[in-house]
């Protein structure tokens, strides 16, 4: 191929005889008369050398050279000047210029110059050539790194990561969410969402693809599922994948939610509870004023009626129902008081035995039996005796008001096998709690009983004297829809740590049992 | 014996039923005020054997008002009454020098219980500081000379 030289010059005659003999010297020759008509031909085509006077009327040389550089950065660049002037063609060189020539110029010296200066533009070009294949063989490695590390990434996440297609159908899963719902990667390939997630999540899912598809914008929702028998809370984040214009597909990102909405729940509850003992210990005063004065006048009253009169019946029905706020109130004070600071020890058995002699003549209904299992060599637990009776009082009083028909109430109390907590549980054989009705009972003022039957608070109280010391209540229930066959029945579990001292007489005696294992 | 009782509550109603309940009950004497800041009034111008006051109140709260009394009479007793039931209301009431703690509502027989043992009180407290002085009075047959 012949290189491509390009002569600038303001002297017509002396380009056109230059060009006439490097023509014959086989290279390819352009001409340009001063700096602008250079430019405008080198803005269409490139030239391997440009030949350049450096005085020229319009655009000086150096300035050519300058827009030169910036058009065509490969295009190697040889000054002609005179004499007078090296000292410019030595700047032009340092703005790139490849050489100069002095004129007059011998044309042998000018061909060696434009071939040497055509040898430095391969090179170049060669060298840039070499560069971009390094880098860009860089960035396929780093692309396939990066991408080898993203997908393990998602094979690894302890999320559900899914690609679902128009049809909703799933194109691609990582091994979590294969497992979570119950399939083997291959298997679940070509489900739809609706086959996977049945029931009404299905459908919600369903339709949040169907709205990511139409409205190419991302979704989130957090959904309850059943899988594998387990009730549990997703958080789903739906991102549409874009090809062009179209949503290609959408990818699910599912997250278990579960143990955190848990803590949630009973954080809610603890905060409910503490704000509701504020406004008690403000209400009390309000309320307990107007209760004295109504309570102490019928009082009054009362004393100035026939006792078989009918106003005296009406005006101790006043008084009753009277004293029925009052123990609301109390009630009600029993969160507002601050935590004490006492040290609580309490025997657990004992606090069962002596509260059911207590019952046994007034709640407890002659057709329900008692099936007591008290763990033998209980520690002693944290808690308040009198309160923990309370508890225990709440529990027995509705357990027999879930058998009017009679039944079995179970009472155990069993150390755990970690020997740091002692476990209490009440089962009776009742209606059991409907499945709706499970996480509102410990809500202050909820009842399911008769206006007046009940105040709505035996379990708000129960919840926050055990959770002051550090215990835990649980119920599970079951309605006689839902037991079919078996016993309906509700169970309440309460988990108390041990006292202080019953705690550390049983760190003791392990440290003692291990130490004489390793003596044999 | 037939003594005379100050009650102090910012509610009318609650002073009208003490004073119905104790009238009826007693032979003693009412003389009540929604007012605590007439204490010191009331006090100069009538003796008392028992004080009976709510402890919260919004012109002054019981714990000033028995102070007031306290300054006037340490050996008056004064019986606090009060609508917010706390354990530490309590204590704090007792600890500051009350006769005895009430809680709204009540029962009649708990006012009337602790007024009598408020006027039993004060009259051993008056016997006793009677017999004492006696005994340390010159020429008192209890000394020897």
């Amino acid at each position: 191929m012949k290189v491509k030289v390009l002569l600038v010059d303001d002297e017509t005659q002396f380009v056109e005889t230059l060009a006439q003999r490097l023509e014959v010297r086989d290279f390819a020759v352009g001409t340009a008369f001063s700096g602008e008509q250079a430019l405008d031909y080198l803005k269409t085509q490139d030239v391997d050398v440009v030949v350049l006077d450096m005085f020229m009327p319009g655009l000086s040389g150096l300035d050519t050279l300058r827009e030169i550089k910036k058009i065509r950065p490969h295009t190697e660049v040889i000054l002609l000047t005179g004499h007078a002037t090296v000292e410019a063609a030595v700047e032009g060189m340092r703005l790139g210029a490849f050489d100069y020539l002095v004129k007059p110029t011998e044309i042998d010296q000018l061909v060696e110059k434009i071939n040497r200066a055509h040898r430095r533009k391969l090179r170049h070009l060669e060298e840039e050539v070499q560069r971009k294949t390094v880098a860009l063989e860089r960035s396929q490695h780093e692309l396939a790194k990066s991408e080898k590390l993203y997908k393990s990434l998602v094979e690894s996440a302890e999320d559900a990561i899914f690609n679902v297609d128009v049809r909703g159908e799933i194109i691609s899963i990582n091994r979590y969410g294969a497992k979570v719902l119950g399939y083997t990667k291959q298997g679940i390939l070509g489900k739809t969402i609706e086959e996977v997630f049945p029931g009404n999540p299905g459908r919600a899912i369903s339709r949040l693809v169907t709205e990511v598809f139409e409205e190419r914008k991302g979704h989130r929702a957090t959904l309850e599922l059943t899988l594998g028998g387990k009730d549990l809370f997703f958080h789903f984040n739906l991102t549409p994948i874009r090809e062009g214009d179209q949503v290609a597909s959408i990818l699910i990102i599912a997250h278990d939610i579960t143990s955190q909405k848990k803590m949630e729940d009973q954080l809610f509850h603890t905060e409910k509870l503490a704000s509701l003992g504020q406004l008690a210990a403000g209400v009390a005063h309000e309320i307990n004023n107007p209760l004295a004065i109504i309570l102490g006048f019928a009082d009054i009253l009362s004393e100035k009626m026939a006792e078989d009169s009918e106003a005296h019946k009406i005006i101790k029905t006043i008084e009753k129902q009277g004293f029925n706020c009052k123990k609301i109130v109390e009630n009600l004070m029993t969160f507002a008081r601050a935590p004490e600071k006492a040290q609580y020890d309490t025997d657990i058995n004992r606090c069962i035995e002596t509260l059911l002699e207590v019952v046994k003549g007034t709640i407890m209904n002659k057709k329900v039996k008692i099936q007591l299992s008290l763990g033998e060599e209980i520690p002693r637990v944290r808690g308040d005796a009198d309160q923990l009776q309370q508890v225990f009082l709440n529990l027995i009083n509705n357990a027999v008001l879930a058998m009017p028909q009679g039944g079995r109430l179970a009472i155990s109390t069993r150390l755990n096998s970690n020997h740091n907590r002692v476990q209490i549980r009440f089962a009776d054989t009742g209606t059991g709690i409907k499945k709706e009705n499970l996480a509102k009972i410990y809500d202050p003022f909820f009842t399911t009983r008769k206006v007046g039957e009940g105040t709505g608070l035996g379990l708000s109280v129960s919840y926050a004297i055990i959770h002051k010391f550090g215990g835990t209540i649980s119920c599970e229930s079951k309605t006689k829809e839902e037991a079919g066959d078996q016993e309906s029945g509700t169970t309440f579990t309460i988990s108390l740590p041990l006292a202080a001292s019953a705690a550390e007489e049983s760190s003791k005696a392990e440290g003692g049992h291990a130490g004489a294992d390793t003596h044999h | 014996m037939p003594g005379q009782i100050l009650i102090i509550d910012d509610q009318p109603d609650i002073l009208l039923l003490l004073e119905m309940l104790i009238t009826d009950k007693t032979s003693h004497r009412v003389v009540s005020t929604n007012d605590p800041v007439e204490v010191e009034d009331l006090l100069a111008k009538d003796d008392f054997n028992v004080v009976l006051t709510e402890l919260f109140m919004p012109a002054m709260d019981g714990l000033e008002v028995m102070q007031i009394v306290k300054r006037r009479d340490p050996d008056l007793p004064v019986i606090v009454i009060t609508a917010s039931g706390t354990l530490e209301a309590a204590e704090e009431a007792v600890h500051q020098g009350a006769y005895d703690f009430i809680t709204k509502p009540f029962r009649k027989e708990r006012i009337l219980v602790a007024i009598e043992k408020a006027f039993e009180w004060q009259r051993v407290l008056k016997e006793n500081r009677a017999l004492k002085s006696r005994m340390e009075a010159p020429g008192s047959p209890g000394k020897p000379s």
